[in-house]
C-alpha cells in the first residue's frame, strides 16, 4: 500500500510477519505504541486519525495520506475544536471564497479562525453566536 | 506566616514550593474547573471559590480576600496572568490590611496605563513615536506624521492582546473602530495609541528586583519567538548582542524603573532594531519566563519579591549578580503543533525527561484533563548549560524524549526551531516563525508509514466535553451570558 508522509511516498507491505517498505524488508519489534525499527525506538504519542492524519512520534510531527488524488469534496466544514463561536462572518447564500474566514471559536482564551476549504455557496449555518460548539460538529454546510 | 497563591497550575506549585522553602505556609485556591488540579496538593490549605470561567473564579476579588481571611493569610501571591496586575486588588489588600507581593498601588496602577509609562520611560530612554489619539480624524493625522505602517494598541491593554496594524490611511479607518470597541470588551477602556509599527524587530527585556532604595537588574531575556504576540521560547542572554548595548539596555532598565517609582520583581520590554532598542512596556508581575533568569543567575525570584513585600528588602546588590552560563525555555501547550489550535482533553500519560540541566515547571500528571477555561500551558521546559551550544543539544534531547500521551503539544514546534539555521546561529527576530521548516528525520517518516499500516492500541482522545456533565450543562446560553473574556494574556 501507497502512504505519503510529510510528502514523500513509502510503499509499505506486510506478508506474514514480515514489513517490507519500499521493498527493502525492515528489521522491526512492534511493543504496542513503540517500534524498536533498527535498534532504535519510536514511540508514537498522538495520533488524529482524518485524511491527512497527524501523528506525532519521538517529538515530531508527521503527516500521513493515504488518498493521492486528494480533492475536497467535502460540502461541510466542521468544527476542529471545542469552544465557543464568538463570531459569525457569513450568511446563508454568500458565496464564499477559498480561505475566507467563516466564523471564529474561541477555546483556551485563543481566538480561532475557521476558513472555507472551497469556493462555494452558503446552504446552512448550524451555529448561533455564542454558541459552545464540539470537535466534529458540523457549523457550515455549502450547496 | 501564611501566604495566599491566588493563582493556579504551575505557577501556583512554583510559589509554594519557595514558600516551604522559607519555612512559610503556601495557601491556595481552586475553582471548581479545577478539582483535580495539581497545585491544591502543594498547598497547606487550600479552599474551593467555585465557578469554572476565571471571571467567575480566578478573577473575583471579594473571593480572593474572603480566602485569605478564612485561611488566616498575611500576604497575598497573584503569580501572572488573572489579578496579577491589577490596582483594584492591590488597593483592596491596602484596605484589609494584607500584604501584596507586587508594586504598590501606584506604581501598579501607573504601569497599567501604556500612555503615562512611555511618557515617564522617555525622559531616560527612547520611544518608538507615538501619542494617544481621540478619534478618527486625531488617528489619521498621527498616523500621517509618523508614517504608515503604524500599530494600533489599547492604552490600558496589555500583553499583546488587540494589536492591529495598519499599513494605510485605509487600513487605518477601518481598524480604528473595531480597535476602540475591542479595547472596551477587552480592558474596559477605549482609549488607543497609535505607534510607528517597527518591522520585524527583536524583543529583549530586561528583569529587574527593586526595593525602591536599590535597584538592581538579573540580565536580559530574548524573547523574539512568538505567535500572534505570545511567546514560545525565550533564552538569555540573549544571543550576538554586543556587549555595550546590553549594558546599556540593562542600565536604562533600572533608569525606568527608578522614574516609574516602581519595587518588587518587575520586567521591562524593549524592542530592538539595527543596533537601537526602544522602550515598549513594563510588566508588574513575575513573568512566565522567569526561570531561565533564575538558572542563570541562581537568584530565587519569588523569594526576593517575598522580601521585598513584607519589608525586609533585597539582601543582594548588583555586584552579587553574575551570569553562569545559558538557559533556554520551550513553552509546551496543548495545542495542535501544525495549526496551533487549542487541544484540551486527558493527559493519558506524562513521562517526564531525565537528564542534566533540565527543569521542568508543570501541573499537569498522566490521568490529569486540560480543562478548557484557562490556558494552554501545560509545561515549561527550562534547560541550562555552560554555553548556548550546550543548553541546544539539552533541549533537543529532552524535547525527544519528553512523553506526553494522548494530546498533542507544541513539542514539534520547538524541536523543529532547535533546528533551525537562524536559531542555531542566534540569528532572529519576531517574524521567526513565519519561515521556520518543520522538522521531521527520514527515519520517523518510515516509522510513521509502519505506524499507519499497523493496527494499534493507542487510545485516542475521547472528546473530553461530550461525556463531561458540567460542559452538557452550558450548553444553555443563560449559564454564558456573563461570561465576559477579561483575561490578560501573558506575555
Amino acid at each position: 500500500m501507497k502512504i505519503k508522509v510529510n510528502d514523500n511516498e513509502y510503499n509499505v507491505e506486510i506478508e506474514n510477519e514480515k514489513i517490507v517498505v519500499n521493498n527493502h524488508e525492515i528489521n522491526l519489534k512492534i511493543d504496542q505504541d513503540k517500534i524498536n525499527l533498527d535498534n532504535k525506538i519510536f514511540y508514537l504519542d498522538f495520533v488524529e486519525e482524518g485524511e491527512p492524519s497527524l501523528m506525532i512520534i519521538n517529538g515530531s510531527a508527521y503527516v500521513i495520506s493515504k488518498k493521492f488524488s486528494f480533492q475536497e469534496l467535502n460540502k461541510e466544514i466542521r468544527s476542529p475544536i471545542n469552544g465557543k463561536v464568538t463570531d459569525l462572518l457569513v450568511h446563508v447564500d454568500e458565496a464564499v471564497k477559498k480561505d475566507q474566514t467563516i466564523l471564529v471559536i474561541e477555546a483556551m482564551k485563543m481566538e480561532n479562525q475557521i476558513k472555507s476549504h472551497l469556493n462555494g455557496v452558503i446552504k446552512k449555518i448550524s451555529v448561533v453566536k455564542n454558541q459552545l460548539v464540539k470537535k466534529g460538529d458540523v457549523i457550515i454546510t455549502f450547496h | 506566616m501564611r501566604i495566599l497563591i491566588a493563582n493556579r497550575g504551575e505557577i501556583a506549585i512554583r510559589i509554594a514550593k519557595t514558600c516551604k522553602k522559607l519555612g512559610l505556609i503556601p495557601c491556595g485556591i481552586f475553582s471548581d474547573g479545577d478539582k483535580e488540579s495539581l497545585h491544591r496538593k502543594y498547598c497547606d490549605e487550600v479552599i474551593n471559590i467555585g465557578g469554572y470561567m476565571a471571571n467567575e473564579s480566578y478573577l473575583c476579588i471579594d473571593k480572593i480576600i474572603d480566602a485569605a481571611k478564612k485561611l488566616g493569610c498575611e500576604m497575598i501571591h497573584p503569580g501572572y496572568g488573572f489579578l496579577s496586575e491589577n490596582e483594584h486588588l492591590v488597593k483592596r489588600c491596602n484596605k484589609e490590611g494584607i500584604v501584596f507581593i507586587g508594586p504598590s498601588y501606584v506604581a501598579m496602577k501607573l504601569s497599567g496605563d501604556k500612555v503615562k509609562t512611555r511618557e515617564i520611560a522617555s525622559k531616560v530612554a527612547r520611544t518608538v513615536e507615538g501619542e494617544e489619539v481621540e478619534n478618527e480624524e486625531n488617528a489619521l493625522k498621527v498616523a500621517e506624521r509618523i508614517e504608515y505602517p503604524v500599530i494600533l494598541k489599547a492604552a490600558e491593554g496589555g500583553g499583546g492582546r488587540g494589536l492591529r496594524i495598519a499599513r494605510s490611511s485605509d487600513e487605518l479607518i477601518n481598524l480604528y473602530q473595531i480597535s476602540k470597541n475591542e479595547a472596551q470588551i477587552s480592558f474596559g477602556s477605549n482609549r488607543i495609541y497609535i505607534e510607528k509599527y517597527l518591522e520585524n524587530p527583536r524583543h529583549i527585556e530586561v528583569q529587574i528586583l527593586s526595593d525602591k532604595e536599590n535597584i538592581i537588574h538579573l540580565g536580559e531575556r530574548e524573547c523574539s519567538i512568538q505567535r500572534r504576540y505570545q511567546k514560545l521560547i525565550e533564552e538569555t542572554p540573549a544571543p550576538n548582542l554586543p556587549d555595550e548595548i546590553r549594558q546599556d539596555i540593562t542600565f536604562t532598565a533600572t533608569k525606568i524603573i527608578k522614574e516609574i517609582g516602581y519595587e518588587n520583581a518587575g520586567t521591562v520590554e524593549f524592542l530592538f532594531k539595527d543596533q537601537k532598542f526602544y522602550f515598549m512596556e513594563l510588566n508588574a508581575r513575575i513573568q512566565v519566563e522567569h526561570p531561565i533568569t533564575e538558572e542563570v543567575t541562581g537568584i530565587d525570584i519569588v523569594e526576593q519579591q517575598i522580601k521585598i513585600a513584607n519589608g525586609e528588602g533585597l539582601n543582594i546588590d548588583q555586584t552579587d549578580i553574575h551570569i553562569k552560563g545559558n538557559a533556554i525555555e520551550c513553552r509546551i501547550n496543548a495545542e495542535n503543533p501544525l495549526s496551533f489550535s487549542p487541544y484540551p482533553g486527558k493527559v493519558e500519560k506524562f513521562i517526564l525527561p531525565q537528564q542534566e540541566g533540565i527543569r521542568i515547571d508543570t501541573a499537569v500528571m498522566g490521568g490529569y484533563s486540560i480543562p478548557l477555561f484557562y490556558d494552554s500551558l501545560i509545561a515549561k521546559l527550562i534547560c541550562f548549560g555552560p554555553n548556548r551550544n550546550t543548553a541546544i543539544s539539552r533541549m533537543k534531547n529532552a524535547l525527544q524524549s519528553f512523553r506526553i500521551i494522548g494530546i498533542p503539544s507544541t513539542i514539534p514546534f520547538h524541536l523543529s526551531a532547535m533546528n533551525d539555521k537562524r536559531f542555531l546561529e542566534g540569528a532572529y527576530n519576531t517574524s521567526f516563525i513565519d519561515q521556520m521548516k518543520y522538522f521531521s528525520p527520514k527515519e520517523g517518516e518510515i516509522a510513521a508509514a509502519i505506524f499507519a499500516m499497523i493496527p494499534r492500541k493507542i487510545t485516542f482522545l475521547k472528546n473530553l466535553y461530550q461525556t463531561d456533565p458540567w460542559f452538557q450543562k452550558t450548553n444553555d446560553l443563560d449559564h454564558l451570558s456573563n461570561y465576559q473574556d477579561n483575561w490578560r494574556w501573558y506575555s
